[in-house]
């Protein structure tokens, strides 16, 4: 039914959408006028940062998943 | 030498000290949080619709990933990949609740912590505002919707990786999407 875009990569999507106009200027924010659902959640992906604690968190993590790399001397002798 | 043998002990990190793990930093992994960590933590955040729990999926999703890091060879780009592991991690998370938690539960919680602290407050309102509004939209939509269009409003996927990651064909998610947009439409305007 509808015609299959030549290029399939999403970033052509804005024209697309427009022709299949499933919302016309659904939201006004500031100023800012949405023409799409994906321009909506584009717009709040661009306004959401993970909270920093986060990295620090992950750092830890793999650190601890990291096997601990000891010398040959450590692993024979055994020092714990 | 001695901080060397801080960074390879098992013992809890000490508060405040550096950490420097090196495997974070040698096996490229550190890239691939920065450029990524955005796009995963939102797309937990609103599949989940709680940022505490968001940060935690975010969290173990880069934590598997790094355990798989090795065995990551390339056949799917990162980006594809990391989003696999979140959904089904997310879907793992929200089959053992055994339901949602609406948005009402998390309204104050929801923006807090997202918004940049540089912005006035006037701003965080509206960002808050329009983060809940987008997310009792999402949580109105069947949830093959609500992913569709969570990943195709991420234009470093091709409809071809939106497909294999939704598990149908490209045609499919063409049509699904028409419906989604629409769907969303419905719910999101008449909110405002």
């Amino acid at each position: 039914m509808e015609p299959t875009p030549p290029n399939p990569r999403l970033k052509q999507t804005p024209a697309e959408a427009t022709r299949l106009d499933p919302l016309q200027r659904t939201e006004q924010e500031g100023g800012r006028a949405f023409d799409t659902p994906e321009e909506v959640l584009r717009y709040d992906a661009s306004q959401v940062t993970p909270p920093p604690a986060l990295e620090t968190r992950l750092k830890e993590s793999v650190a601890r998943e990291a096997p601990p790399k000891l010398g040959w001397w450590r692993r024979l002798f055994g020092r714990r | 030498m001695e901080s060397a043998m801080e960074l390879t002990g098992r013992d809890a990190p000490v508060p405040g000290a550096v950490v420097v793990p090196s495997a974070w930093e040698k096996s490229g992994f550190a890239a691939l949080y920065a450029e990524h960590a955005r796009a995963i933590y939102y797309l937990a955040l609103r599949l989940l619709g709680d940022p505490t729990r968001a940060e935690d999926a975010t969290h173990d999703v880069f934590l598997k990933a790094f355990r798989k890091f090795d065995q990551f060879r390339g056949e799917a780009a990162v980006r594809t990949w990391l989003y696999r592991i979140t959904i089904n991690h997310c879907h793992n998370l929200q089959q053992a609740w055994h339901h949602r938690t609406m948005v009402t539960n998390v309204e104050e919680t929801l923006w807090d912590q997202t918004p940049g602290a540089e912005q006035s407050p006037l701003r965080v309102l509206e960002l808050k505002e329009l983060g809940q509004r987008i997310q009792r939209a999402l949580d109105a939509l069947p949830a093959e919707y609500r992913l569709l269009l969570l990943l195709v409003a991420d234009q470093a996927l091709s409809y071809a990786e939106v497909a294999e990651l939704t598990q149908q064909s490209a045609d499919a998610v063409r049509g699904k999407l028409h419906r989604a947009r629409r769907a969303f439409a419905a719910v999101f305007a008449p909110t405002a």
